[in-house]
């Protein structure tokens, strides 16, 4: 099929989660229009990435939720269990 | 490039809310990012397996998921291993002497820290607070030091 370029403006959010998208899958932007114009999504399948912790926001406040829900006030050397005197 | 001996409690903190975390989520990015060298040996990690198994808190059949928080913090920290040898640990039995307050685990951190000869990372406040330790040439920073550096 042939390709005509065209210039159109986003919203800067969408604009935004657009260049994330090309960031962690190097599909380029307007690809990704294109698919959106089609009835298409890109979806990340959380449970196959590993690895991206700290460059995944969503990941990483889903897992403090759990660990938050998890363990309530305590913090983390009480979690290690470090809170506990040291016998000789 | 500074390199640091990354504590369980560095590592905790970032996926556990508390005090620190902003502080630790700070140092774990530059770790990650290559602006520091960090590392980690198998007790860290041990360490960090340890409180989930144990744990009171978690019901058995959910602990699966925390064990894999853990395994996908270490990895996403880009952190290095290091695994003593030989007989690297006799410094253990020296500074096992020097604080009798500081847990058993602490002083394995500790020793690698010294092996390695760079500073040991926590926030741990015994472990920050040990005059033995620092005393035995032992630089122990918060992470909160490290970043302002």
């Amino acid at each position: 099929m042939t390709k005509r370029q065209i210039c159109i403006q986003v919203d800067e959010d969408i604009a935004k989660e657009m260049e994330e998208i090309r960031y962690k899958t190097d599909i380029p932007v307007s690809r990704q229009i294109e698919l959106k114009l089609k009835g298409f999504k890109i979806v990340e399948d959380e449970e196959r990435t590993f690895g991206d912790l700290f460059d995944n926001p969503k990941k990483l406040s889903k897992v403090r939720k759990r660990w938050d829900e998890a363990f309530g006030k305590k913090n983390s050397i009480e979690i290690l269990h470090r809170d506990k005197k040291v016998k000789n | 490039m500074p390199s640091f001996f990354i504590d369980t409690s560095v590592l905790i903190s970032t996926i556990k809310t508390d005090n620190a975390t902003e502080a630790c989520e700070k140092f774990i990015r530059r770790v990650k990012n290559g602006l520091f060298g960090g590392y980690i040996s198998p007790y860290v990690a041990g360490e960090m397996i340890h409180a989930i198994i144990y744990s009171e808190e978690i019901r058995q059949d959910k602990k699966p998921g925390y064990l894999f928080d853990i395994l996908e913090t270490i990895v996403s920290s880009n952190a290095e291993w290091f695994i003593p040898q030989n007989n690297d640990f006799c410094l253990f039995s020296r500074l096992r002497e020097v604080d009798n307050r500081v847990e058993d685990g602490d002083i394995l951190h500790a020793t690698c820290a010294k092996i390695l000869n760079i500073p040991l990372v926590t926030i741990d406040g015994r472990l920050l607070k040990s005059r033995g330790l620092i005393n035995q040439g032992i630089e122990i920073l918060h992470p909160t030091q490290v970043i302002n550096k």
